[in-house]
């Protein structure tokens, strides 16, 4: 026999303990003696995700993919029930119990946890316990609102026995604040403790459950529901703490050493009071929107905390020129601060120095007034499809003086909009729909005023957490590189409109994407017209409504009326006389219709015929390519081929008076972009970026009228007008038979000009010859909604 | 020569004596370090028995202990190199080390010993690990290999 199996067992296991779990693992079938051995190793650890047990969201609906993912969770349950009773049955210790599953069932998997933690919590020797749980948010047949407290796990009583608990860390969907009814929570020997998304009830149960916990060294609390204000004394051995999404952080703790805070939540205001935690020597802000970080604030916070060694600003708002002035600092960070400009760091003792910088702001220019020969310089930049040589030229020269070390990373940028969505069954049409709308900068930022308390009465509660999903989700894109599965989102659009839930076969079925659009803009105008002021009447008739005049004639009688109404799209008429949107569109703002005349008295033909009176900023032009076909019942598709421009000009559909309006700033922009093509041969997209600049305008002076004014998004901002001219910034494209079968695919046009198919979660560069391919003809993708943007000249 | 350098006796299972300076023994090994300051080792007579290392084991041991005394400054790549050079033994030779070592309770070399198995199975395939560890009968009846081979074929 070798002689290293025969290593007495509790070598053995320290060996193991620091080995990867899967290592350590496979040794159970190295040979019978390390399979004894494996059998009582004292750390437990099932990861369900790591083990292979998950459901790709593209197989939620393959009934084999389920019901072998059914299969894995069982096995893995029995799994964790086999060993744990033979851990107490054997009475082997357990040192460290981690769990980790992201199919969690709230009606019948809390029995089985409960065993497991009752089993745990009775072990005298368990050190560590970390759990895990996801609800799951879709299986077929039943759903869940994985938001609902009820659907939470709750952490049951024993958990509390384990007074040797040395760490604690739990995560997601588990109810903590029962353990407070009966049980005064004690952990003697706690140090480490960490609390994720978990439901705690109360301020008060933090407090309870901190002052039980008198060792405690490193906490971590993120996102805990029903906690809303975070305050922290009475912890002497507290070094390092975390604090994530709460509206009120006081610590006043002198032992604490490292603080990391920050708030994705934007409109959430958060106060902070750290001044009492002198020895602060690390501190990490991260999108703190509350603090602005001046000359002013930092001279402060270097007299507060004198220890202070490490200072990393992420995301934070900045005065344009920093001077960063401290003997102590040794390490200093600036994370997508995009505001700052130029900042001089006059740090001695300075070791390490980072800067992240984005494709879309110019870095700052960084200079070392006094600095030893050590630093580190180490800059990020994030790039989208390009590199901006000229800006990144300039960085460089600024760093002064020249002997810093530099190291230079490049990424793929993040908050390029560049996320996919992953398909979650027959659901391109609602991906197509978003990463359309997505591309709407004026309406992120109308979402982003939305906050959770704003609700007006006049919402309904359904379309109040559509608006929050869809403000959330448009975040998340903006945030991931990864493809995002926007769950919530659908969830909460079936439960708006149950017509997405309709269910072929057990299979959610494809939709027409031009419903999902209509909808969800209706939704959307609802709940931010309610919600914000009365300059921001409705966000959404601002940006996409359409006010048309129209005179309705009736040939019979001579009678006339006229009326006036506001859509959010324009419809393109696909006829055999139709070759181009521009006919499509005259067609289809000529419409014949019968109605009761009462000259006649009885109902008459007659003639509608529609100009547009007020232009929006964003113009939505819907091909009319599908017609109910009663014989086959179905929605069937005109294949035809219809040509659309890259740039569009609407002045022959808009009425006299609209006409009259845009003459003075259609002039300004010939005269505009005569004088940039003059002067510069070739940049002819210089023109464009200044009007993607003045993305938020007001309406001039002499627009008066029935124009619906658009608010200004952002003050300072000079006022704009429209010209009737517009740039086409994304497509909507089906390709198939039907609108109810097929497949839909977003095109959108990036800041950048540069256009990326989004199929799902799969994106993809594109050049502008691919988006006007898309015009129809074959069975090739075809256009089926185009959406424009309006050219403008400032006044 | 400078002032005699204070030595102390240890007795390997074979009975042969080794007499290492005290200050290495006492810097690297909780137990003798223990028997010095609590007075029960005597200098003038005692030497300590240890019956479970051969003199080989012993001998590496008293090696390591002296040239981590003596070379602590060195650069840490050297330590590292020399380090890597003294473990270059066979798998008992280890497990003879790993004894002798926890025994003695000589923290940085368990802690050395133990980073090289650790090595020996990271990333590993069951076959590899058997023939590193020299494990020539692994103790399962054919119906259970092949269970497991069934059951884990990745892990071969």
């Amino acid at each position: 026999m070798d002689k290293i199996s025969d290593l007495p067992k509790i070598i053995l296991h320290d060996i193991l303990s620091r080995l990867p779990y899967k290592d350590a693992a496979r040794t159970s079938v190295l040979s019978k003696a390390w399979h004894e051995t494996w059998s009582s190793f004292p750390i437990l650890v099932f990861h369900g995700f790591d083990q292979g047990v998950f459901l790709r969201f593209e197989d939620t609906n393959d009934p084999l993919k389920i019901q072998d993912h059914r299969r894995k969770v069982s096995n893995f349950l029995n799994s964790v029930d086999r060993t744990l009773v033979r851990f107490h049955h054997h009475g082997f210790a357990i040192k460290e119990f981690s769990l980790s599953m992201t199919f969690f069932h709230p009606q019948f998997m809390p029995h089985r946890v409960d065993r497991w933690m009752k089993i745990v919590g009775e072990s005298s020797s368990i050190q560590v316990l970390k759990l895990k749980l996801k609800v799951v948010d879709y299986c077929r047949g039943f759903e869940f609102d994985s938001d609902t407290v009820d659907n939470y796990y709750c952490l049951p009583p024993d958990v509390v026995k384990a007074k040797s608990l040395t760490e604690l860390e739990l995560s997601g969907k588990i109810r903590v604040d029962k353990l407070f009814v009966n049980h005064r929570i004690r952990f003697p020997m706690l140090r480490i403790l960490s609390l994720i998304d978990v439901y705690l009830g109360h301020d008060q149960a933090m407090e309870d459950l901190i002052s039980g916990c008198p060792m405690i060294e490193d906490l971590k609390l993120e996102h805990c529901v029903g906690l809303e204000n975070v305050k922290v004394h009475d912890l002497p051995k507290l070094k390092s703490a975390k604090f994530y999404g709460f509206r009120e952080i006081h610590v006043d703790v002198p032992s604490l050493e490292y603080l990391h805070l920050g708030n994705d939540e934007l409109e959430f205001p958060c106060d902070i009071n750290i001044d009492k935690c002198r020895n602060l020597k690390v501190l990490l802000l991260e999108a703190v929107s509350s603090v602005f970080v001046s000359n002013q604030w930092l001279l402060e916070l270097f007299d507060k905390f004198p220890s202070l060694e490490r200072l990393e600003l992420c995301g934070c708002i900045t005065s344009e020129s920093l001077m960063i002035s401290s003997s102590r600092l040794k390490v200093l960070s600036f994370w997508a601060c995009l505001e700052l400009k130029e900042a001089k760091i006059d740090a001695p003792n300075l070791e390490s120095c980072r800067y992240f910088g984005t494709h879309s702001h110019m870095p700052a220019a960084i200079s070392f007034v006094n600095c030893s020969n050590k630093v580190e310089f180490d800059a990020v930049f994030a790039i989208e499809f390009r590199l901006d040589l000229e800006w990144l030229r300039a960085f460089f020269q600024h760093i002064e003086p020249r002997n810093v070390t530099l190291s230079l990373r490049i990424m793929k940028d993040s908050s390029g909009h560049t996320a996919g969505l992953f398909n979650l069954g027959n659901t391109c049409y609602m991906n197509s729909t978003l990463q359309c709308l997505h591309s709407v900068p004026e309406l992120k930022s109308a979402l982003i005023q939305y906050s959770h308390s704003g609700r007006n009465n006049d919402v309904d509660q359904s379309s109040h957490l559509l608006t929050v999903a869809t403000r959330d989700l448009f975040n998340e894109l903006d945030k991931s590189v990864k493809p995002v599965a926007p769950m919530q989102f659908w969830m909460l659009l079936r439960k708006k409109y149950p017509q997405f839930g309709q269910l072929h076969n057990g299979v959610f079925m494809q939709q027409d994407a031009e419903e999902c659009w209509t909808q969800l803009l209706y939704t959307l105008s609802q709940s931010l017209r309610s919600n914000g002021s009365s300059e921001n009447a409705d966000a959404v008739k601002a940006l996409f409504g359409i006010e048309l005049i129209s005179r309705i004639h009736c040939q019979e009688s001579n009678e006339e009326s006229s009326e006036t109404e506001s859509v959010y799209s324009l419809k393109c008429h696909i006829s055999q006389e139709v070759n181009h949107l521009h006919e499509g569109i005259k067609q289809g703002l000529k419409s014949e219709l019968e109605k009761a005349s009462p000259a006649l008295g009885r109902s008459a033909n007659y003639l509608k015929e529609s100009r547009i009176n007020a232009l929006p900023r964003y113009l939505t032009v819907q091909f009319v390519r599908f017609f109910w076909k009663r014989e086959s019942n179905q929605k069937a598709k005109i294949l035809r081929k219809v040509d659309y421009p890259l740039e569009l000009d609407v002045y022959d559909f808009c009425s006299d008076d609209l006409r009259k309006k845009l003459e003075a700033p259609r002039k300004l922009l010939r005269d505009e972009e005569g004088k940039k093509l003059g002067l510069k041969g070739s940049e002819k997209s210089s023109v464009q970026k200044d009007n993607d600049e003045k993305m938020a305008d007001a309406e001039g002076s002499s627009n008066g009228g029935g124009e619906p004014s658009v608010a200004p998004m952002e003050e300072g901002e000079k006022a704009t007008q429209m010209t009737g001219i517009y740039d086409l910034v994304a497509v909507l494209t089906h390709k198939g038979r039907s609108a109810d079968s097929g497949h839909y695919v977003g095109w959108v046009k990036q800041e950048n000009g540069k256009w990326i198919e989004f199929d799902d979660d799969n994106p993809k560069p594109r050049i502008e010859d691919d988006i006007t391919r898309l015009s129809g003809g074959g069975d090739w993708h075809m256009a089926y909604i185009i959406m424009y943007k309006a050219r403008v000249v400032s006044v | 020569m400078g002032s005699p350098v204070k030595k102390i006796m240890l007795c390997s299972s074979e009975k042969e004596i080794f007499s290492v300076e005290e200050q290495v023994m006492v810097q690297h090994s909780v137990i003798i370090n223990n028997m010095i300051e609590d007075g029960s080792y005597n200098h003038e007579e005692s030497k300590i028995p240890l019956d479970c290392v051969d003199s080989k084991t012993l001998k590496k041991v008293i090696d390591y202990c002296t040239h981590h005394t003596h070379h602590h400054n060195d650069n840490q790549e050297d330590l590292e190199a020399w380090d890597a050079q003294f473990l270059n033994v066979d798998s008992n030779g280890l497990y003879d080390l790993l004894m002798a070592a926890n025994y003695l309770e000589i923290r940085n070399l368990l802690d050395l010993i133990y980073g090289t198995i650790k090595n020996m199975i990271k990333g590993k395939k069951i076959d590899e690990i058997r023939r590193i560890f020299n494990i020539k009968d692994h103790g399962f009846t054919p119906e259970e290999e092949e269970q497991n081979r069934k059951e884990y074929p990745h892990f071969y």
